[in-house]
């Protein structure tokens, strides 16, 4: 089995440090690279060599923020096809408005319960039908 | 009981007219000649413009325009569109004779010869000036709405994302002990990062409290010397400023009109970054000058003498394009530094508070320039 690879793009190091756990739940092989700013995500997206098969993307960062760094990812051509999921403590209506529109996949909220998480992960990864907004 | 008008002597009329004209109290009703020289007075005319019969007579209109729109030609630009068009209606600010303002609804219309030229022109003014402050005040009114909506937009914002964070990590280390109880390597490494996070919870609601307190707050506008200002709040950070080997200029500051507390929280969020976001040792300056352009007039109606404080740091600095971000309540422009993301927020808002402004302008690894704009203290108040 290819390993599953991902790109998390968070400015929080405890996040960063609990979606690695998240992925630990879901019993498939990956790949995790985290990035600690939107400059940086965007700076490792640059080349086309080096698609992830997922891109996990947070809201509130400082600088560049998720909404300018999706932007800024649906605008690349090798990225188009490549699922973004946003990943924020955000299930504010507008945000979920606005990243829809920018064309982000899904929108996952931050949640306490890792097995919850570790769970929705696996659906994404095997291609389950799910709605926009998950949690 | 009617009278056939065809009964009445033309002379009587035209007397009654002129009459009528004269004892009209709500208009101003006057006769220019083509140049604009007053002909003719009415009561009306004295009533709003403070002017007697004998005053007027022989002076031209223009007495009755402000200084500014006398130097712009508005009163010839209006006669001669009158002159031009037939008629020409304004409404503005006018000037009475004893200097004071009113706010004029005026028609001039041109009155001809048989042949078509131009010989006089009537000019008839209202004083509309309740209606012109019923109308500001309904602007300010909606202004105010539109500000608290955009206000309560942020704290939807900010109750979504910025105080569910703190409780939702608190949860996840919880959960994560939990899965492992017996593990003491994982309860010492979560522990401590559940006790961040409640403190992090705590500043949060101290923020976010002092925030919306700052737009309930009824305080006195009040003659404050910056100088003291920013005497104490220095005095505040002197253990700071030892331990960071800081050294603060500053040059002498003017009084403005303004409320202390929120003076003091103004200068002490901004020197506060000036110290915090520096790597080396902080340099910071405070200096002040008069604002002699036009803008400061723009900020507040009675044109209150304003000053530019600017004050300067050798700091990280950002880059430039993040400076509105640096405003927003809870936007913070880095990570490696503690902070809630809220001492600009409520600077700016305490500016506003004050009818002055603050911006920034930052060069990475240069450091940060502040500029406020404050009203000095005129020996009234601002309401």
């Amino acid at each position: 089995m290819q390993p599953i690879n991902c790109l998390l793009i968070d400015d929080d190091e405890d996040d960063r440090d609990f979606f690695a756990i998240v992925l630990d739940g879901c019993g498939q092989p990956y790949n995790l690279i985290a990035a600690s700013s939107g400059a940086n995500g965007l700076g490792l997206l640059k080349s086309a060599d080096s698609v992830p098969d997922y891109i996990f993307l947070d809201l509130n960062m400082p600088l560049l923020s998720g909404k300018e760094c999706l932007e800024r990812i649906r605008k690349m051509v090798h990225l188009q096809q490549v699922p973004v999921i946003i990943y924020s403590t955000s299930s504010y209506f507008k945000d979920i408005e606005d990243t829809r529109q920018l064309g982000a996949t899904f929108f996952l909220t931050k949640s306490a319960d890792i097995d919850t998480l570790s769970r929705i992960l696996c659906d994404i990864f095997n291609g389950e039908q799910l709605p926009f907004v998950l949690s | 009981m009617h009278k056939n008008p065809s009964e009445i002597n033309t002379f009587l009329t035209q007397q009654r007219y002129l009459k009528m004209i004269e004892e009209v109290q709500d208009y101003a009703i006057i006769l220019l000649d083509k140049d604009g020289i007053i002909q003719n007075w009415n009561k009306g005319a004295e009533k709003i413009k403070g002017y007697t019969e004998k005053e007027a007579l022989g002076q031209s209109f223009r007495i009755f325009y402000r200084i500014e729109d006398r130097e712009t030609f508005l009163p010839q630009r209006l006669i001669t569109e009158a002159a031009t068009s037939g008629r020409a209606a304004h409404e503005g600010w006018r000037m009475r004779k004893d200097g004071t303002t009113f706010w004029g609804n005026v028609v001039i219309t041109a009155l001809h010869d048989e042949d078509n030229n131009v010989i006089g022109f009537t000019k008839v003014t209202r004083d509309l000036t309740e209606r012109k402050i019923a109308e500001d005040q309904k602007e300010r009114d909606a202004k105010s709405i539109a500000q608290q909506n955009r206000q309560l937009e942020e704290f939807a914002y900010i109750t979504s994302h910025d105080l569910q964070e703190p409780i939702r990590k608190i949860q996840t280390f919880i959960n994560l002990i939990q899965r492992d109880i017996d593990n003491r390597k994982n309860l010492e490494t979560y522990l401590p990062k559940i006790s961040a996070s409640a403190n992090r919870m705590v500043a949060l609601i101290k923020d976010v409290l002092n925030f919306s307190r700052l737009s309930q707050m009824h305080e006195q506008f009040l003659a404050v010397p910056l100088d003291d200002i920013l005497k104490d709040v220095i005095t505040d950070f002197d253990l700071l400023i030892a331990e960071t080997a800081a050294t603060i200029t500053v040059s002498p500051l003017p009084v403005v009109n303004g409320i202390p507390v929120q003076l003091i929280q103004l200068f002490s969020n901004l020197i506060s970054n000036a110290l915090k976001f520096n790597t080396g040792k902080p340099v910071i300056s405070i200096t002040a000058e008069p604002v002699t352009d036009t803008f400061s007039t723009t900020l507040s109606e009675n044109a209150a003498q304003y000053y530019s404080i600017k004050i300067k740091d050798n700091g990280i600095g950002f880059n430039q394009e993040y400076a509105d971000q640096a405003f927003q309540p809870f936007r913070r422009l880095t990570t490696a530094f503690t902070g809630t993301g809220i001492g600009l927020a409520l600077c700016r808002r305490i500016a506003d508070n004050h009818k002055g402004s603050i911006s920034v302008e930052s060069v990475p690894d240069k450091g940060t320039e502040f500029t406020l704009l404050l009203p000095g203290y005129a020996g009234k108040t601002i309401i």
